[in-house]
């Protein structure tokens, strides 16, 4: 039956209404119009008619495979693929969402240039719309200049890989290529590297098998990946337990069995204390420990020191509070310690990696390293890169010394990654050389440590390039904007980033034959780029679309192949062969860690502080979180995300602040030694009354944002920045940006 | 599936307050900025360290004993032959009584467009076969749709499950609530710390209202109400007519 035949008017309704119409129309009004009267079950979505376009999700690196149903020449819907072995037919919030960024009126959407000269934040850029042919060839003749005056390292790259631009740098001769993963996880990066893998850090987790999951401050219910909050709610279904440790009380400690509210920068201390109790009363998994790791005699006789009553002191949480889990966590098999970047183990203090470390360790000792209920090793298809498809000519001779010393850390170097801690000060103090432009790409100035001082550091620049797709802070100090797509209007493929149990791809194709606005893609961009430069014997035949033919290639399909796929997706579901084998020296996960050693590195997790403690003038911890609908500082102009998540707040312990006559809603100044920022607090009793949590992603300035300006304060402003020598000394092997490790006060504005 | 016979479980025990189902009723919905069918909110009890944080996806429970329905006055808000609770609003006078009455906060009114808005049970889909939009949509799978005997039967298994894991307040809330709610919820706790009166009324007042026949009455309210929106419709539309006219002679 269809909707309009069921509000049929039956007849007593049809005499109310004729006589409600007919009272109008006595006074002379006539039968009043409605301007929303349809039917309130009328189908916002036909399935049958729409046209479906299968994509993945661009919003994080997990990639989840989608089905964006278009109507009409627009996209209505996005749906999760149901035979991803990632999305299985759900997306998260934020991928859901991604169709209000995709349709932001506010996005960039035409190639511009500047015309003001004065930077700054409070200067109107004047930008004026400009072609895409002057747009490139002014960027391609300005880093010409730049490159014969001061050498090709005066030229900057800030962006996630990208194996064209990766070229287009080699090319040109610069070796800054800065990325953000510093501030994200090269603590866990590292200490996998150093124990397990060489390479990298594992995203799957196999916690829908997991009977026991402790969390040191990873939020995974409320990071909202739809991995891993399929993963977790689906092993609580199944009645595991699910202990958080948090200073705050995330999403992922509010669903928690147990919320332990430990002192924050002290999980390592907690970690030492439950290794201490599992090797000497021998609860470690013997067979596992025995058959695929080295170190156990000296993890053993390395932890008697640290007793859980040692560990007491540190962390406030009671010892046998301590004993207790380290028990549980050691009899409750499967049993696992995940970490997704920013959370305790992430790089937030001084002693993360060696946190993330005691977690490998842990996570050993109980057996749960690529074994079920555990992390597992991804199982990606074997691409490859872009030199095999492309062999390059030889490249010119180029200075290895970088702008934010990267080249000297010892282990993380041989990643592509980059310091955004220590960029500003190079490029402030022209360490060890000036660096004159600019390219950046999905980076804003909100993103790294020292906003501010980062903000000056792009001023000082005398050309910035920037490639968006929404006018943040940065393009407003950009010389050249170039408007990218949305990721829905691209073609490509991806593996399954976070969730990869056997290999399967995605592909992309774009939702609409034409884009939106005059957007270029990046490969094309840097395409025409070096063109322009006069570099183009670094690209014969290259091009986007033959690059992903190539590499899919290689493992028995095409393009035109996969387009092909009913599914959208590539990869047979396969069962899963636990690895024998781990890529260490010995070939077998080191307990102690000998690569570190190698190093001149701590091979063992022993205990140091976090950097600043609270003193007098700043007596508050520092900690982040994430509201639960937006990526980042990305989504804070998306129309819906705002209208659930429109600002951030100083977050604290109500009993704490009515102590210090702060109420809800006043508007309060919290300082770091770098800066203040004003906000309004917002008092809870779900946080320790020494901690106070800044959500990030706020504090946007610029006009062109127009929902997002001005709300909130931007948390990176406190955090500080470090000169190259400072960081050295810091001799972390996973080279954290120490993100939270900075002490606070608040006062009333 | 009959369609009659649907009900939807919601389990709180797995919601993390994500509004995965918030937003994507919205998009489809087109619903303006500050207007939702579905929402979650998060609540919070207790005093540190002992806290306890609820997740309540509010949205129309379509009561089998609808407030709601006894309250409108024209006849706009009623029960369709299937049980569910639908606002026609080419009838709807948005005199927003349903709003005020609805023991669950649920209805509420979309000035943009002038009409009242409240969660559908997505009743078109229902009839096609398909789950409500926020049931297909929910990244934790917290929101299932299906007969009420199984989502009965699947909400009573969590409460038990739930109770041996030491939520010993767990709760099946909309089993016999006003005769019977189309959404159930799993609740691991009182329903006070959701924001739900343990035992949902209709208001006293409306029960009156609906027992003394003045239907005359009614309908001369009605029909000076559609007068009224009739005359300020015009009025807004000859307003924005006589803009476009200014802009247009620009």
């Amino acid at each position: 039956m269809s909707g309009r035949e069921r509000f049929k008017l039956d007849r007593r309704d049809f005499i109310k209404t004729t006589v409600g119409a007919g009272l109008a129309a006595g006074v002379g009004l006539g039968v009043p119009k409605f301007v929303r009267a349809q039917e309130q079950d009328a189908l916002p979505l036909n399935e049958e008619s729409a046209k479906v376009v299968p994509s993945f999700c661009g919003v994080c690196s997990g990639g989840c495979a989608i089905q964006a149903y278009v109507q009409n020449g627009r996209v209505v819907h996005l749906k999760g693929n149901p035979h991803d072995q990632a999305a299985t037919g759900r997306l998260c919030v934020k991928g859901y969402n991604t169709l209000e960024t995709l349709y932001d009126p506010d996005r960039v959407k035409q190639p511009m240039k500047r015309t003001n000269p004065n930077k700054g934040e409070n200067e109107d850029p004047k930008f004026v719309e400009i072609s895409w042919e002057e747009a490139i060839e002014t960027v391609a003749e300005k880093f010409n200049e730049i490159r014969e005056e001061y050498g090709g390292h005066a030229i900057s790259f800030f962006h996630r890989s990208h194996p064209f631009s990766e070229r287009l740098g080699r090319a040109i001769g610069t070796p800054n290529f800065i990325a953000h993963q510093s501030t994200c996880f090269t603590t866990q990066e590292a200490a996998w590297h150093a124990m397990v893998t060489g390479s990298g850090k594992p995203w799957t987790y196999d916690l829908e098998n997991t009977k026991y999951i402790l969390s040191f401050g990873c939020d995974l219910l409320g990071k909202a990946k739809n991995m891993h909050m399929q993963n977790v709610t689906n092993a609580l279904r199944k009645g595991a337990k699910l202990v958080v440790l948090d200073p705050y009380q995330s999403i992922t400690a509010s669903k928690a069995h147990e919320w332990i509210p430990i002192k924050p920068g002290t999980d390592l201390a907690f970690t030492l204390a439950m290794i201490h109790v599992i090797t000497q009363e021998k609860l470690y998994d013997k067979e596992f420990v025995e058959k695929y790791t080295t170190g156990i005699e000296e993890v053993i006789s390395f932890a008697r020191r640290y007793t859980p009553e040692w560990a007491e002191e540190l962390t406030d949480v009671p010892a046998d509070v301590i004993r207790r889990i380290a028990r549980e966590f050691a009899q409750t098999p499967p049993a696992h310690i995940p970490s997704h970047k920013r959370d305790a183990a992430g790089p937030n203090y001084v002693n993360s990696t060696k946190l993330a470390q005691s977690q490998v360790l842990l996570n050993a000792l109980v057996g749960t390293i690529d074994r079920p209920g555990g992390a597992m090793l991804p199982r990606n298809p074997r691409l490859p890169g872009m030199d095999a498809i492309f062999p390059p000519p030889a490249f010119p001779d180029m200075v290895t010394k970088r702008i934010d010393g990267w080249d000297e850390e010892p282990i993380m170097h041989t990643y592509y990654r980059g310091n955004m801690a220590t960029v500003a000060d190079g490029i402030l103090n022209e360490k060890p050389y000036p660096v004159k432009a600019a390219l950046v790409r999905g980076y804003n100035t909100l993103t790294f440590p020292n906003a501010k001082r980062m903000t000056e550091a792009f001023k000082k620049l005398d050309f910035l390039v920037v490639c968006e797709i929404i006018p943040t802070e940065l393009v407003q100090l950009a010389d050249i904007v170039f408007p990218e797509p949305h990721f829905l209007e691209t073609s490509s493929f991806a593996n399954r980033g976070y969730h990869s149990m056997y290999p399967q791809l995605a592909i992309r194709l774009p939702v609409s034959e034409t884009s939106l606005h005059n957007t270029k893609g990046f490969g094309s961009i840097i395409l025409e780029l070096a063109d322009k430069m006069g570099l183009g014997r670094y690209f014969e035949g290259v091009s986007g679309g033959k690059f992903d033919d190539e590499r899919l290639k290689a493992i028995g399909t095409s393009w035109e192949e996969f387009k092909q796929s009913p599914t959208g997706l590539w990869g047979d579901e396969q069962a899963l062969e636990p690895r024998e084998e781990f890529n260490t020296p010995s070939g077998k996960i080191e307990l102690y860690a000998t690569v570190f050693e190698k190093y001149g590195f701590d091979p063992l997790p022993t205990w140091q502080p976090k950097l600043e403690m609270p003193s007098e003038e700043y007596p508050f911890y520092f900690v982040i979180n994430r509201p639960i609908v937006h990526k980042m500082a990305a989504t804070q102009n998306n129309r819906i995300a705002h209208e659930i998540s429109p600002e951030n707040h100083a977050v604290m312990n109500a009993d704490k602040a009515a102590e210090m006559g702060i109420k809800d809603g006043d508007e309060v100044i919290v300082k770091s030694k770098v800066n203040e920022v004003k906000l309004k607090a917002r008092l809870i009793q779900g946080i320790r009354p020494d901690t106070i949590m800044i959500e990030h992603g706020f504090g946007h300035r610029s006009k062109a944002l127009r929902l997002a300006d001005g709300k909130g304060a931007n948390d990176g402003d406190l955090i500080p920045d470090f000169s190259v020598e400072e960081f050295k000394k810091l001799r972390d092997p996973g080279a954290g940006a120490c993100m939270t490790d900075v002490c606070l006060s608040i006062r009333k504005a | 599936m009959s369609y009659e016979n649907t009900a939807m479980l919601v389990d709180e025990s797995l919601c993390t307050g994500c509004n995965a189902c918030t937003v994507v009723c919205k998009q489809l919905y087109k619903l303006p900025h500050g207007v939702f069918r579905t929402k979650i909110n998060r609540l919070s009890f207790g005093a540190y360290p002992e806290v306890k944080d609820y997740f309540d996806k509010r949205a129309c429970f379509h009561c089998t004993d609808a407030a709601c329905v006894k309250a409108c006055p024209t006849g706009a808000c009623q029960k369709d032959e299937n049980g569910l609770t639908m606002i026609n609003s080419s009838l709807c006078i948005t005199c927003n009584w349903c709003v005020n009455n609805c023991p669950f906060n649920a209805v509420q009114p979309d000035r943009a467009n002038g009409t009242i808005e409240k969660c559908t049970l997505c009743s078109g889909r229902i009839k096609k076969d398909q789950e409500p939009f926020c049931a297909e949509a929910c990244t934790t799978r917290a929101v299932k749709f299906g007969t009420r005997g199984e989502m009965l039967q699947l909400g009573k298994k969590r409460v038990s499950e739930l109770k041996s894991q030491g939520y010993t307040n767990a709760y099946l809330y909309g089993d016999y609530e006003l005769n019977g709610l189309k959404v159930l919820t799993v609740l691991t706790d009182e329903p006070e710390k959701y924001n739900l009166p343990r035992n949902p009324k209709i208001p006293i007042s409306l029960q009156i209202w609906k027992g003394i026949p003045f239907k005359p009455l009614v309908l001369a309210a009605g029909g000076a109400a559609l007068a009224f929106n009739a005359l300020h419709t015009r009025k807004v539309k000859n307003l924005q007519n006589k803009n476009k006219q200014n802009k247009g002679g620009e």
